[in-house]
């Protein structure tokens, strides 16, 4: 144990499991409220072998890839539209900045209304989480795009469509990652909302069930899947980007 | 003022006009257009009142008093948790960064906490708490530390050592170096995070409203629901945009006027790290 910067972060958690399960066993608290880690990683282990767990892992990731990527599609889309052509921007922009402060997660029970339990409603809350912060991103990166180059490809002779897509474009793009990247985080918190409000299957319908079977243990199981899914989602999508946005990456 | 600057300043503002303009078309031919679906009748105005019946169900909320007491109830709810989460959330962000020995041991912790979206703790803080105000304002509090903590503790760890150095040989040592240098120069990423603990505030208290409350804006949109007033649902829906805008906007102004040196260098800080 010579360096104490190097150990210090193995401690932190197992030391954190420890004092929990501690308090647990010396029944300081209610165990039913508080179930040990113990309790919680064989909840775990039931969930993915006897219980739902594949399957509503894979209903809950087809829901964010559904919103996720036509958000993300959408909001490119536009915010290149947006932000190379000033006529588009004046229009849209005042619509768009007043649509995006609205939290998605109050869309829930609008949502609900119009599209009832479907999948049509999950795919709307997610794309709607998702779209404002690509658009945004998009369009504050091809705007503050570098000038000259653009002159210096005009005066060469690009064309509208080669000016977009071979300089305005990549310049944006470390932005757009940003955007992207933030986006991840939100999807998955507006697939929590969208299931929590009611859903046939997913990981955050299984904690509301869970909560409303008094199953502590499986509640905590579902939290800790739902951490590790985002948190392996932002790391993929770090690495992805790395290697895409070579020069910049966010 | 020379001739060419003279035309470069009315062209700009006949830019800036211009875009004022096509902004206000924009958002009219948004709104005609939802009067337009709502009225056309192909589908049941009830589910897409028009705007025209949005405003009208607004002023009848107002007039009874009840919109003013769901939005204060929110209002109170939203800045009690925000001012524990960012409060807390910037202390340990500090004393993190100035610590290493605290921050290598509660770094895992912190972020493994950080990945669960917040709002999936709905359900156990109304099992730990309970319905009542409590769980509303713990689970705005946890979810309004994390942006701010880890913004708190990006900009103090990150600031710059020749400054440090400097002041260190001016003979600043202690609180006198965190007052006068670190704090400072962690600013622009502690007001970054700030802004995000705001919006998060905002979008928290809904979501803990929409489990059960007495008043509260969230609630107002629950209990439309139940009884169908789409309508109210968006007055509801406008008054969260409203606020939204109306914290930033009182956020960027109090920024111009307190801190008028901030954005001038705050491209570093321009995309904080941040998860809802």
């Amino acid at each position: 144990m010579s360096n104490p910067a190097k150990v210090l972060p193995w401690l932190s958690i197992p030391l954190f499991l420890a004092v929990w399960q501690g308090v647990s066993w010396l029944e300081l608290v209610n165990p039913a409220l508080f179930p040990p880690p113990l309790t919680v990683i064989i909840a775990l282990a039931d969930y993915f072998t006897h219980g739902e767990g594949w399957q509503d892992l894979r209903w809950s990731l087809s829901r964010v890839a559904a919103g996720y990527f036509s958000g993300a599609a959408a909001g490119i889309a536009i915010g290149l539209a947006t932000g190379t052509r000033p006529v588009a921007s004046g229009l849209l922009t005042p619509v768009f900045q007043m649509l995006r402060p609205i939290p998605p997660i109050a869309f829930v029970p609008v949502v609900i209304v119009w599209f009832g339990l479907t999948e049509w409603g999950k795919w709307f809350l997610v794309f709607w989480g998702v779209f404002f912060g690509v658009w945004l991103a998009t369009h504050l990166g091809v705007q503050r795009g570098n000038e000259t180059l653009i002159r210096a490809a005009a005066s060469l002779g690009a064309s509208r469509r080669q000016l977009l897509f071979a300089v305005q474009l990549p310049a944006a793009l470390p932005v757009i990652f940003v955007g992207l990247r933030t986006a991840i985080g939100t999807s998955f918190y507006t697939l929590v909302a969208a299931e929590l409000s009611g859903a046939f299957a997913g990981i955050a319908y299984r904690l509301e069930i869970s909560q409303q079977n008094f199953q502590m243990g499986r509640m905590m199981a579902g939290l800790l899947v739902l951490g590790i899914v985002s948190a392996l989602s932002d790391r993929l999508f770090q690495k992805i980007s790395r290697h895409l946005v070579h020069w910049n990456p966010p | 003022m020379s001739t060419q600057a003279r035309t470069a300043g009315i062209l700009r503002g006949q830019l800036a006009r211009h875009a004022f303009w096509l902004g206000v078309s924009g958002v009219a031919a948004f709104l005609v257009v939802w009067e337009g679906v709502s009225r056309s009748g192909w589908i049941n105005p009830i589910m897409l009142p028009a705007p025209s019946v949005v405003i009208q169900s607004a002023a009848e909320l107002a007039v009874s008093g009840a919109l003013l007491r769901h939005v204060l109830e929110s209002l109170w709810r939203a800045l009690l948790g925000f001012a524990i989460g960012s409060i807390s959330g910037l202390l340990l962000g500090i004393a993190m960064a100035r610590l290493p020995k605290l921050h290598s041991f509660l770094n895992p912790l912190v972020q493994f906490f950080r990945a669960i979206p917040s709002l999936a703790f709905v359900p156990l803080a109304i099992f730990w708490f309970g319905i009542g105000e409590t769980s509303k304002i713990v689970l705005i509090a946890f979810g309004v530390f994390f942006p701010v903590w880890v913004n708190a503790y990006l900009g103090t760890r990150d600031t710059n050592p020749l400054l440090r150095r400097a002041a260190a040989s001016l003979g600043a040592r202690g609180w006198r170096m965190l007052l006068f240098l670190i704090l400072p120069a962690a600013l622009p990423f502690i007001i970054a995070g700030v802004r995000i603990g705001i919006s998060t505030a905002l979008v928290l208290v809904v979501a803990s409203e929409l489990t059960g409350a007495q008043f509260g804006v969230g609630y107002l949109i629950q209990l439309s629901q139940q009884v169908f007033r789409v309508d109210h649902m968006f007055v509801g829906l406008i008054m969260l945009g409203m606020l939204g805008f109306l914290f930033d906007s009182l956020f960027e102004r109090g920024l111009a006027k307190w801190l008028p040196w901030y954005g001038t260098e705050n491209d570093r800080a321009l995309q904080p790290a941040s998860r809802p």
